[in-house]
């Protein structure tokens, strides 16, 4: 498994940069599409608070730096799940008709995270200087909780991939649970201690790493540590069964497109 | 030395109706993660075999034919042997490197240029940057694009595509090559060149399995045919044999296969085209193969559109399947023979009295050439056997003989030192 993946570094990187160049070649706007939609979500809650809507409370940091930061983090865990299930569809037809080292793709998808990534970065430090907002010190550690947030993502888009390509189903599902499991984590309101909201928070595994990481940037709290922790520990296992489940389920998908 | 490809009882199920196969495939990987296995070989409802019970061999440089009707399982199979998915049952082993000719292009992305895509479509194909920087002039050269080459893809004419497509993919030098219906592609210059590519490579001792429909194709290319009728094998001969085997299972009999060589096209290029290569025997009649030690003619019939003089026709004659220097290489300039060619159809004959060559499988190029060297037409190669006729035992060559005994002549017939 480990050779495949070395073997298929050169590919990955082939189709990496096709896809990073080709995405936006027919465009106008260019990259500006990678961090519209968490500026848009960012602008409409804004909104909404501004014109007392609705009421949010942030605790003692200022609702705009808290919304911008956690709805980039949210959009970094759905183009986790979304980016692998895209880049295996597409590329149905190569499946069905060249055997290629198929590690490539999954590479290649995390490659375009972590690529989409670092433009929302860019755009998250903006903002932060737009709002005159300072990081507090312990920062840098956040860039492990974004490491976390990605591999959940990408395990649960590894598995649901070949199902993907089997059913068109999760495509159209994707786009409407993770609209609905936004709102379950507290991406644009802070963490509830009680009510079912509280529960609800409990229970998804996204909400106690978005925490965290956000925490490490806005605040240096650590309350949801130890739960990140062992969100952590079973999101490395879940990677691992998701690498096993793509390897023996994309033959079989395969083989039921080209029938 | 092992084949290169071993095929043993090969079967694959498919089901015909689609929601059921998409639930059949969650099945099956669910089983697969269970560590189940498919031993249990059951059809389930609406399931058919895509292939059932298939076994060869395909030996180094042996080039052989699934022959077989549309949803025969022939695409099936190679798709298998490629390792796109396993059988359901049996055993498939590769030795060696092996690349298939079966989507031109993958990975195309229409709108990077030429130049970005040869690139991804090398790597898709498994070739490394510096292996394709080395080969990058060959590759645009081959595909005639030049000037295109830094343009988008989506500018290119499907033509283009192509052979853009085929460039890249035939610099890969495998062991073992799939071609699944890709050699019809393109105009018949074009095509002309992709089969002289693929002599290349047979001389060079890749061994082929080719997927096609066109006979001629196929009795260009091929020494051995494997029919398949409803994924079974149902031959599993020489080309000739199989392709008549096949005629009987499409029910269209008794038609003579033939080789067709050149398009019409070629004509207009040069004036004259090969049309058809045959044998007889010395007194004129057809012959499927000449025998060993008896005198026949090969026939090369063309078709000119206007007379040419200082006409020499050369024949070099290998033995198939090896990568050997020639047996005869023969041309008719360097015997002085120049000859005229009307206009209209003629039959140009190589007469080889007798037949020097032994029993087995040969493969002849054979190029019309007008002085000084220009080539008007030619086959790259023409398969044909060699029947039994006179024993040669283990002579490379048949050899005119005569075995006598003379009484011993006297001292004086001697010559002596004298007369010198």
């Amino acid at each position: 498994m480990a050779r495949d993946l070395l073997a298929s570094r050169e590919l990955s990187a082939r189709l990496l940069v096709r896809n990073l160049s080709a995405r936006y070649r027919q465009t106008l706007l260019g990259y500006f599409w990678a961090v519209f939609p968490p500026l848009a979500t960012t602008g409409v809650w804004l909104f909404l608070t501004r014109q007392k809507v609705v009421h949010v409370d942030s605790g003692q940091v200022p609702y705009p730096v808290f919304l911008v930061t956690g709805t980039i983090l949210w959009q970094t865990f759905v183009d986790a799940i979304q980016i692998p299930i895209r880049v295996i569809s597409e590329s149905r037809q190569m499946l069905a008709k060249i055997n290629f080292p198929r590690e490539s793709l999954v590479i290649t998808a995390a490659g375009e995270c972590v690529f989409n990534f670092l433009i929302r970065l860019f755009i998250l430090a903006s903002a932060y200087l737009y709002l005159g907002f300072v990081p507090v010190t312990s920062w840098p550690l956040a860039f492990t909780g974004v490491a976390a947030i990605m591999a959940l993502g990408m395990a649960i888009g590894l598995m649901l991939s070949p199902f993907a390509l089997l059913y068109q189903d999760i495509t159209h599902g994707l786009v409407f649970i993770t609209q609905i499991w936004m709102y379950a984590t507290p991406v644009i309101y802070a963490a509830k201690t009680t009510g079912t909201i509280s529960l609800i928070n409990t229970i998804n595994p996204v909400s106690p790493v978005l925490t965290q990481t956000r925490d490490w940037i806005l605040t240096g709290h650590t309350t949801h540590l130890f739960a990140s922790t062992v969100v952590f520990g079973i999101t490395l296992i879940a990677l691992a069964v998701g690498f096993v489940l793509y390897r023996i389920a994309l033959p079989r998908a395969i083989e039921r497109l080209s029938s | 030395m092992k084949p290169v490809l071993t095929v043993s009882a090969v079967h694959k199920r498919f089901c015909l109706n689609l929601k059921r196969s998409l639930w059949y495939g969650v099945k099956d990987i669910a089983s697969d993660m269970l560590g189940r296995g498919q031993a249990h070989l059951r059809l389930r409802q609406d399931e058919f075999y895509a292939t059932n019970n298939v076994s060869f061999d395909v030996e180094r440089g042996e080039s052989v034919a699934l022959i077989g009707r549309n949803g025969a399982g022939k695409s099936t199979l190679l798709k298998m042997i490629n390792g796109l998915y396993p059988p359901d049952s049996g055993s498939i082993a590769v030795r060696g490197r092996i690349a298939a000719l079966i989507e031109l292009g993958a990975g195309f992305n229409p709108l990077l240029t030429g130049r970005e895509n040869i690139y991804i479509n090398a790597a898709v194909l498994g070739m490394n940057k510096t292996e394709v920087n080395r080969r990058l002039d060959d590759i645009v050269d081959f595909a005639e694009l030049d000037s295109f080459i830094d343009m988008p893809l989506k500018s290119y004419s499907s033509g283009m595509k192509v052979r853009l497509g085929f460039a890249v993919a035939s610099q890969l030098e495998p062991e073992l090559l799939l071609i699944d219906e890709v050699l019809a592609v393109g105009d018949a210059s074009f095509r002309a060149k992709c089969h002289r590519r693929l002599s290349t490579l047979r001389n060079n001792g890749t061994a082929f399995l080719l997927v096609s429909h066109n006979h001629h194709t196929l009795l260009a290319t091929c020494s051995r045919g494997i029919v398949l009728n409803k994924g079974q094998t149902i031959a599993d001969d020489e080309i000739t044999a199989a392709l008549h085997a096949y005629d009987k299972t499409i029910g269209n009999e008794g038609e003579e296969v033939r080789l067709m060589t050149s398009q019409r096209g070629d004509i207009d290029k040069t004036g004259l085209c090969i049309t058809d290569v045959y044998f007889r025997d010395l007194e004129g009649q057809r012959i499927r193969e000449p025998q060993t030690g008896h005198g026949s003619h090969l026939c090369v019939r063309v078709s000119a559109a206007r007379e040419f003089n200082d006409v020499s026709m050369a024949v070099i004659i290998r033995q198939a399947m090896t990568s050997a220097s020639p047996l005869l290489a023969l041309t008719s300039g360097l015997d002085q023979c120049w000859q005229r060619i009307p206009a209209g159809e003629s039959e140009l004959r190589l007469t080889m009295k007798p037949t020097p060559v032994t029993p087995g499988k040969y493969v002849a190029k054979i190029s019309i050439s007008k002085k000084p060297m220009f080539i008007l037409d030619g086959v790259e190669t023409y398969q044909f056997g060699v029947d039994t006729g006179r024993p040669t035992g283990d002579s490379q060559f048949y050899c005119e003989r005569q075995w006598q005994v003379l009484p011993v002549a006297t001292e004086f017939d001697q010559p002596t030192a004298t007369e010198i």
